[in-house]
């Protein structure tokens, strides 16, 4: 699942603030132009997508409730990304029992902010590399295709792929490692291409 | 680096032992390359789930379809709770006050709102639905609803279904009437004592966590369960059946027992996924390719053994409503709703006819024969053109029939003998023996017949309406059987395989479905996750299922008893 819907958010954002209405509460729109990032995130500290999506919820009610109020935020990625830390954890607290998720670990949390504040510039550009990745997809052929659409188009773990491939489970996470890293590549080289990198 | 690789996909996989987890956390802590890698490996995680699991949809009123660019909009499934931080957002700010039940997650084409004091209300995405409010979807082939609940619990609505959102009544939690049409139901967890309760004339569902479909035909109620379980209630005799995932019940007003049986005998697998590939698909005759294309844009072609892009074609005409690849494999044809046809020579990608009838201003339907000599359209005139090709270049108009009963609506050929199959605008079908110019079969139905097929041998016609169901002829017998009810889920395609055992239906409710000709029953139900099936094709060897939604192409292997 994507929470991530540009035009029912962008068409909810005119209802609230009136189409180029002055008054735009900047967390929302900041909200929306770092959604990307956000969400991954989440997904670095819950390593599970349907976690981070219920999480990434959680986080949207909580700054559109703060833009409500007016609050007005000084670093929005930080301070984003420090209502989330709150969230996944109260997530993992709530669900560790019923999932088979890896206890919470605030060290772990800690140095996942790091590697976020740090790397601040590759999250900028996030829909430019959307959209590459895309173009990328495209050019995927052969076994690294049909890993990379059962991993992620069906959701499959890896022992699942091998099973339904008839491969070995060390064949399909060599194909889905060569595969990420081929697309990681053509993004960079696009992104390069296009002047941002 | 590779270390770093391996223990993230691990942890991904719940499979990270507390050893090495504690491993990562120092590998992250020590290495600013090893953070810079998370940061871009978790940046890729979600844009590929993104990107591989989104649907997109036609977004433009159907009225605007033929006009321009067709543009994409994300999928609703994934969407819909995010639609609901976005509605409560915006309840809070404008501070208004309603009872709403539920927002609209989705809008593709026309559907309105029909509120309690009568006033109508066009939907968008973000419109609240309040308890009374009766919701009406368009019957264009583009229009489709999707609803999203509080609780996460989504419902999409096909072409023409109406709904209606009643007061819960005791034990409820939400309560929904489908007072005509089909949904397709998505349902998170109830809550035990309040769940979801789905009702039409016949029947009542109740909800407990779950995927299904749910038809409100003419003469029964029909549920179909993907996953979970549900509760089925007949409601002229209150029989009661426990459903199981894969099976399927239905509801009459005639106190006929109700049971689940096994929805689908046969098995489908899920071979590929071909992005953006199009919404009209067709194999060669050897199997190995598969070419699709879409309104705009490339018409592509694949191996099919290996998934790879082996060719793009230029294709700026408008709709298509068909491809159709020559028996020898050379060439490629694309029939164009403004009475275009494209044709090209697959060896060196030249087109070798652009058109061949300008006279049509928009066809309605365009078939050719599978031998690739025939062509014929169905258009806003009164009638059908048929077209001879001798050679590459030379295309003859053959015949121009006129029906006497109508404009022609839908067109088809059979392969030996060479049959003409047309369904009119007041429900006549007719078969024409194009060796003797002669109708050989003729028959009505009750309303316009707008897919029609004929088997390759001329034996089998299927034709499907709105008000007819699909219907089953064999012209040998005089034989007619109804394959699918009418007043229920539309019918987008329809192909008999080769060997004219089996016939095949892609439909607006996201299935393709296999029904048996000798047995007459539905073998196969293929849920393809898409919102609504544009196109289904058989591969002529028999080793594959086609099915296009709005973009993307899914191959399906399959199995049939």
């Amino acid at each position: 699942m994507s929470l991530t819907f540009p035009g029912v958010l962008a068409h909810a954002y005119d209802q609230v603030c009136g189409a180029g209405s002055m008054n735009e509460p900047s967390i929302l729109r900041q909200f929306l132009q770092h959604r990307d990032s956000l969400l991954a995130f989440i997904y670095a500290l819950t390593r599970d997508h349907d976690a981070a999506e219920e999480v990434f919820q959680e986080v949207g009610l909580a700054i559109t409730s703060e833009a409500r109020r007016s609050t007005e935020v000084k670093n929005f990625p930080a301070w984003a990304r420090e209502i989330a830390r709150r969230r996944v954890s109260a997530y993992f607290r709530e669900n560790h029992r019923r999932k088979s998720m890896v206890p919470w670990s605030e060290s772990f949390a800690d140095v996942v902010e790091q590697a976020f504040s740090e790397n601040e510039k590759t999250l900028e550009h996030q829909q430019l590399r959307y959209r590459f990745l895309h173009q990328c997809l495209e050019t995927l052929v052969g076994r690294s295709r049909q890993v990379i659409e059962q991993r992620y188009g069906e959701g499959k773990r890896n022992s699942a792929i091998a099973k339904n491939l008839g491969w070995k489970p060390e064949s399909v996470k060599v194909a889905l490692s060569r595969a990420r890293k081929q697309l990681a590549k053509c993004i960079e080289t696009k992104l390069r291409a296009a002047g941002v990198l | 680096m590779e270390r770093l690789d391996e223990l993230l996909l691990r942890q991904a996989d719940g499979e990270l032992t507390p050893d090495e987890a504690n491993e990562l956390e120092a590998l992250l802590r020590s290495s600013a390359e090893a953070r810079a890698k998370l940061v871009e490996d978790c940046l890729l995680e979600v844009h590929l789930h993104k990107a591989l699991t989104q649907q997109p949809v036609v977004a433009i009123p159907a009225r605007q379809r033929y006009r321009g660019v067709v543009k994409r909009v994300a999928m609703v499934f994934a969407t819909a709770a995010a639609v609901m931080t976005i509605y409560f957002l915006v309840n809070h700010l404008a501070s208004r006050s309603t009872a709403a039940v539920a927002v609209v997650a989705d809008v593709s084409g026309t559907a309105q709102c029909v509120h309690n004091d009568g006033r109508q209300t066009l939907l968008q995405p973000g419109s609240p639905i309040a308890l009374g409010d009766r919701v009406v979807v368009g019957s264009e082939e583009d229009d489709l609803l999707a609803i999203a609940f509080p609780d996460r619990s989504r419902i999409i609505l096909s072409p023409g279904t109406i709904l209606h959102f009643r007061m819960p009544q005791e034990g409820e939690g939400k309560r929904v009437h489908i007072e005509q049409g089909v949904i397709q139901v998505s349902a998170t967890k109830q809550p035990a004592d309040r769940p979801m309760v789905l009702t039409t004339d016949h029947a009542r569902v109740i909800v407990l966590g779950t995927r299904f479909r749910m038809y409100r035909e003419a003469e029964a109620s029909r549920v179909e369960l993907y996953k979970g379980k549900v509760r089925m209630v007949q409601e002229v005799d209150g029989q009661t059946v426990e459903m199981e995932e894969g099976s399927v019940a239905v509801a009459t007003a005639k106190a006929a027992p109700l049971q689940a049986t096994t929805l689908s005998v046969g098995t489908a697998t899920l071979q590929r996924t071909f992005l953006k590939g199009g919404q009209y698909v067709a194999f060669s005759e050897d199997g190995k390719f598969l070419a699709a294309g879409r309104n705009i844009g490339p018409i592509k072609i694949w191996s099919v053994p290996d998934g790879e892009v082996r060719g793009e074609l230029n294709w700026r005409r408008g709709p298509l409503f068909g491809l159709f690849h020559s028996a020898e494999g050379r060439f490629l044809t694309a029939l164009g709703e403004n009475g275009t046809i494209g044709r090209w020579d697959l060896r060196t990608k030249h087109e070798v006819i652009e058109a061949i009838d300008k006279h049509h201003s928009r066809a309605r339907s365009g078939a050719m024969s599978s031998d690739g000599k025939w062509l014929a359209l169905a258009g806003p005139l009164r009638n059908a053109r048929i077209w001879n090709r001798q050679n590459v270049a030379d295309v003859f108009q053959f015949h121009s029939i006129v029906p006497s009963r109508g404009k022609p609506w839908c067109v088809a050929f059979s392969r030996t003998p060479r049959l003409f199959a047309y369904g009119q605008w007041d429900g006549t079908v007719s078969v024409r023996d194009m060796a003797a110019d002669q109708v050989i079969h003729e028959f009505r139905l009750r309303h316009t017949p707008t897919k029609i097929a004929l088997s390759d041998n001329g034996r089998f016609l299927a034709v499907f309406s709105i008000k007819d169901g699909i219907h089953l002829v064999d012209m040998q017998k005089g034989d007619h059987h109804e394959l699918w009810p009418a007043e229920s889920a539309h019918v987008s395609s329809l192909q008999f395989s080769r060997d004219g055992r089996f016939l095949l239906a892609g439909m607006n409710d996201g299935t393709a479905r296999v029904w048996s000709i000798a047995e007459t029953e539905m073998r196969l139900v293929i849920d393809t996750n898409f919102r609504r099936v544009r196109h289904a094709a058989f591969s002529p060897d028999g080793k594959y299922i086609a099915t296009a939604s709005d973009s993307h192409v899914k191959l399906w292997s399959y199995q049939l008893p």
